[in-house]
């Protein structure tokens, strides 16, 4: 698993929309392709870099692929969230008593 | 699902207090260390109402954010800040048009 390309997958506004639409519920490339209007090696190609950044996850289902939701992915942003939420308020702490000191 | 970060802090400190205190480095350093910063310039000033840091996660994969703090009067004498903080991806040129460029998720 490649976590340098997690926000990058997210980027694109075409793979952030198959994302979004595979978090509704698992389906197969043709069926994704529905609404999308591009291409079966374009959207062969966004789907690899999803599975590639970890976000999706692919099953074969005979002559099928199956792609979902890998909740892995979404743990790793929930990560880097939860870190600069729990951090920005002790940062907001210290400014506080820095701007007390400057009346000093 | 979002990737931005906005948070709202209120101070007793005027506006112009709180301003020299996140765009000065000398008092920055105090509260927000160079360590998670990637360079200690500013990226960007709106000279008394914003300025942007950009920042490097300190634990792997070590992503890369932009950080602004946002200054505005709370009518009562102190200062609200303001905290938005967005990743910054920078596109790779085989899955994109726009080769090389630096950009920044939407909200």
């Amino acid at each position: 698993m490649d976590d340098d390309s997690l926000f990058r997958a997210l980027a694109d506004p075409t793979r952030r929309a198959i994302f979004e639409r595979l978090a509704t519920g698992p389906s197969n490339a043709s069926g994704l392709r529905e609404g999308f209007g591009i291409s079966q090696p374009a959207m062969s190609q966004h789907l690899g870099v999803l599975v590639g950044a970890g976000l999706v996850r692919q099953e074969r289902e005979g002559r099928f692929v199956n792609y979902e939701v890998d909740p892995a992915g979404i743990g790793r942003i929930g990560i880097w969230l939860g870190r600069y939420q729990a951090y920005w308020p002790s940062r907001m702490a210290d400014l506080g008593n820095v701007l007390k000191e400057m009346d000093q | 699902m979002s990737e931005t970060i906005e948070m709202e802090f209120c101070f007793d400190a005027p506006p112009e207090k709180v301003w020299r205190a996140v765009s000065i480095a000398q008092y920055r350093e105090r509260w927000l260390p160079g360590a998670d910063l990637v360079q200690d310039e500013p990226v960007a000033v709106e000279e008394g109402s914003a300025v942007s840091y950009r920042m490097r996660d300190s634990e792997p994969p070590h992503e890369e954010s932009v950080v602004t703090f946002q200054i505005a009067a709370d009518g009562a004498g102190g200062t609200r800040l303001e905290i938005i903080q967005r990743i910054v991806v920078e596109v790779p040129a085989a899955a994109n048009a726009n080769i090389g460029e630096t950009m920044m998720l939407a909200a």
